[in-house]
């Protein structure tokens, strides 16, 4: 096992690198450049020249890359910004936690509704509550993000004025819980209607598959309550899937942050990323793909080594693996 | 199982329902601005820095006036009223005093001195810092056509202290005051030499102190700043032109459809009418608000149409292009009357509009008949790139687009961020592109000479256009300013180089419990330190 886990890391790193040559590439291959953004085009050449001496864009491109890597791997350092000349790192770590406060509790709130809701739902399969779930879900899934923000926006802002309609704080004031929580309640009933409505899809398909498995049958057979057979011998089985599940969902909360983030003006990556493309703020750029990529390929090597823990045979074939 | 989930359901609905009514208190307890001594001013542009020395956009640029006091400032009648400076004077339009305030001083109570602005101009013109706005300073002798001090000079050769409070600036040519005070007089956000010296010049736009300045001279000191949401300031209190009595001045960055939501809720107070901009689907919203005094801005955002002659190269066409447009059915249809139909380099705020000249005036069968004349290739598609981002520009070019299909020219619309648009303008890699543009009134020729000067990126050439420019840039006789402009305005309307379609006028709104500001393009915060609150 942990071999696996050593194995898995040691092709995180090339990847990673891979990433961020591609990334490269696109970016400059994409029209415009920071220092049209930066310098008013009816200034003379000298002006732009300078600019470019000032952020290193006067090098041949491929040592752009390498100086940029070079950085990277001898001090830890991601430059800096092109546009606001703030260290890359320190935008992006005060912008970390906005976003992880955000996603985390989505995730949490949407699996915790996700899961339940799912298990009944199969296990009342075509009962009214089933149809009541599943249109739910899907209506969860359909609804645009940036068009129930902005229905709760108008609703909950504007008309009743009961919630703030952005940001993470009163401007101004030092903020604290409550205001925090404040704040995150429109924001997070959006998320959380898509998380959950995606997966109560996938929990209910899971554990529907499970229920008509023999296993079940027998315990049923057995004189087994129907709390214990759902609960003890399928939801354990049905879950294995949906952690597959979980993981991903965290690279496309990571991705999603963006629209809501930029509805919700709420200071985290995903805001930061869209200023970013639209100034090409190159630096920038490349910190957060780095991170975007870490956190993908984080996701998915955690989503592998809780598979194994989760499912006895998978744990059973890694040693095996290893060996 | 069941009741589990009900049970789960019920404890995670009072939670909510708790977290929402614990919030409700805390907000009462904290109360927005509108219980506060603060007054908090929507923008929808970001500060990116509030680095004096190259300030990234609008926002940017106001946060930095207010630590960082301008010699002079153009107030909303386009008059400069001394800041730093008392005065700015010159006899002979070639050699310009500054007189600096007496009282002026750092908030570390030390005084402004010639010398801190002297090491200013010296930072702004040395090529390592890569000034934005160096070329401000390009008039200056001694300083290249980018404003950047020539390789191995570290001095000015046209800046001179004549004594602790007033500097002596010397121009290549002779200028107006108008330009001087244009140019010099609100660029130059004077610094604390005391502070910067022991800085390397190469890492001054990264050090710390161009990210929290510990040493300024404007009303407001900087409290707190996240570059894409708020800017916090308090008032500096020995600030000497009178303290402000305000404990906060806050600018919280928005999107444009969030101004008038946040207007009514009273997050904001007020906002900057062209940097905290209300789309006009909402004007009528803001405007019904008993809450807010609103005004219109004058015309200052100006949609301008880029031709690519290597492609629209007959002048016959391009003024089918001008006869084509509706304008006023867009300013009618669009603008809900917060603007005007213009079709050169002046709207009518700016002073050497010539009234005479009467913008284009729709003419579809002229348009018609122009480009039967012209002999073009129906056939041919132009590509319409046109700003996005903007509701009412992307209406408009519709409009557009449909009256130029009218004429005989086909055009396909394509909506292009700013940065690609700059991009494709900058390499000529374009047929037709639109963008907002605003020109300084006072000061036009900087952006008219790139507009249709020498190297132009629309590639028109006239021998007189370009004379006429040069005479502007050395001639300080007003009236035979307006002369040549007078002519510039005939020449470009019947060669239409580059045609102007629209300007708005922006709609600024202040919260009724604020006194002393009004919402300007110009001036807004001349007088900030007077604002007060309820």
């Amino acid at each position: 096992m942990f071999g696996y886990i050593l194995r898995r890391l040691l092709i995180a790193v090339p990847v990673l690198f891979g990433v961020t040559i591609i990334n490269f590439i696109i970016m400059r291959m994409a029209p415009g450049n920071p220092i049209d953004m930066l310098v008013s085009p009816k200034l003379p050449d000298a002006a732009r020249e300078a600019k470019a001496i000032e952020l290193g864009l006067n090098d041949p491109v491929y040592m752009q890359y390498w100086n940029w890597l070079k950085n990277l791997v001898m001090h830890g350092d991601l430059g800096y910004s092109m546009y606001t000349s703030e260290p890359v790192v320190s935008m992006i770590l005060e912008r970390m936690g906005p976003t992880l406060i955000l996603m985390g509790t989505a995730l949490v709130l949407g699996l915790l509704i996700a899961i339940p809701l799912g298990i009944l739902s199969a296990t009342k399969q075509y009962s009214k509550l089933d149809y009541i779930f599943v249109t739910g879900s899907f209506l969860g899934i359909s609804i645009p993000n940036f068009f129930l923000g902005l229905i709760l926006v108008y609703v909950f802002a504007v008309q009743l004025n009961w919630l703030p309609s952005g940001g993470m704080k009163e401007v101004g004031a030092d903020g604290g819980f409550g205001t925090l929580l404040m704040h995150m309640i429109l924001p997070i009933i959006v998320l959380v209607a898509n998380v959950a409505g995606r997966n109560i899809r996938y929990v209910r398909s899971s554990m529907l598959e499970i229920l008509g498995q023999d296993y079940l049958r027998t315990a049923r057979a057995k004189g087994l309550k129907e709390v214990f057979v759902v609960n003890r011998h399928a939801l354990r089985n049905a879950l294995i899937p949906i952690v597959t599940i979980i993981g991903l969902e965290i690279p496309i909360l990571f991705g999603g942050a963006v629209v809501i983030e930029q509805i919700f003006s709420w200071p985290g990556i995903g805001q930061l990323t869209l200023s970013s493309i639209m100034n090409r703020d190159y630096s920038t750029l490349m910190g957060l793909n780095l991170v975007a990529a870490f956190v993908v390929i984080a996701a998915n090597i955690l989503t592998d080594i809780v598979y194994a823990f989760v499912d006895p045979r998978i744990r059973k074939s890694y040693v095996g693996g290893a060996k | 199982m069941f009741k589990k989930v009900w049970l789960m359901m019920t404890v995670m609905t009072i939670v909510f329902v708790l977290a929402a009514c614990g919030g409700k208190d805390d907000k009462q307890e904290q109360g927005q601005s509108s219980d506060k001594n603060v007054i908090n001013v929507g923008v929808t542009y970001a500060p990116s820095n509030i680095n004096p020395l190259q300030p990234v956009g609008l926002v940017s640029t106001y946060v930095s006036n207010l630590l960082f006091l301008p010699l002079v400032d153009l107030d909303s009648d386009l008059k400069y009223q001394p800041m730093l400076a008392d005065s700015i004077e010159t006899k002979d339009n070639k050699t310009f005093t500054i007189n600096l305030n007496k009282e002026a001083k750092w908030t570390n109570g030390k005084d402004i001195t010639a010398d801190d602005v002297v090491f200013t101009m010296e930072l702004m013109a040395n090529p390592t810092v890569a000034s934005n706005y160096a070329y401000m300073f390009a008039i200056v002798d001694g300083l290249d056509d980018a404003g950047f001090l020539p390789k191995g000079k570290e001095s000015i050769k046209g800046v001179k202290k004549v004594d602790d409070k007033t500097v002596e600036v010397t121009t290549k040519k002779p200028t107006t005051l108008t330009i001087f005070e244009d140019t010099v007089g609100r660029y130059l956000l004077t610094l604390p030499k005391s502070e910067l010296e022991k800085i390397d010049v190469a890492e001054i736009n990264k050090s710390d102190f161009m990210k929290n300045p510990t040493v300024t001279s404007g009303p407001f000191k900087l409290s707190k700043i996240d570059t894409d949401h708020y800017v916090e300031m308090v008032p500096n209190k020995d600030y000497f032109k009178g303290a402000s009595k305000l404990e906060q001045l806050n600018f919280k960055v928005l999107q444009g459809n969030q101004i008038a939501a946040q207007l009514k809720s009273g997050e904001i107070d007020m906002n900057i009418p062209s940097a905290g901009v209300v789309p006009v689907s909402d004007f009528e919203t803001v405007k019904g608000l008993d809450t807010l005094t609103t005004n219109y801005g004058q015309p200052l955002a100006t949609q301008f149409m880029y031709i690519n002659e290597d492609v629209v190269s007959d002048e016959k066409t391009r003024q089918a292009i001008s006869y084509a447009m509706n304008r006023q059915q867009i300013v009618d249809s669009l603008l809900k009357g917060a603007g005007e139909v213009t079709d050169g380099f002046f709207t009518s705020m700016s002073p050497y509009l010539d009234e005479n000249i009467k913008p284009v005036a729709y003419d579809a069968a002229k348009a018609k008949s122009l480009v039967e004349e012209s002999k073009w290739d129906k056939t041919k598609k132009l590509k319409l790139a046109v700003l996005s981002g903007d509701a009412t520009l992307e209406k408009a070019a519709n409009i557009m687009a449909e009256n130029l299909r009218s004429a005989g020219i086909e055009t396909q619309i394509q909506m292009t961020d700013l940065s690609t648009l700059l991009d494709d303008i900058v390499k000529k890699d374009y047929d037709l592109a639109v963008l907002t543009v605003s020109i300084t009134p006072v000061n036009p020729l900087p952006d008219i000479a790139y507009f249709i000067g020498e190297g132009n990126p629309n590639g028109y050439d006239n021998k007189r256009v370009n004379e006429i420019l040069a005479a502007l840039s050395t001639e300080v006789d007003e009236a035979k300013i307006e002369k040549l402009y007078s002519e510039l305005q005939e020449i470009t309307q019947q060669e239409v180089p580059m045609p102007s379609i629209y300007a708005t006028k922006a709609l600024g709104a202040v919260n009724k419990r604020i006194q002393g500001a009004t919402p300007s393009d110009f001036g807004m915060f001349i007088n900030v330190n007077e604002w007060t609150v309820k």
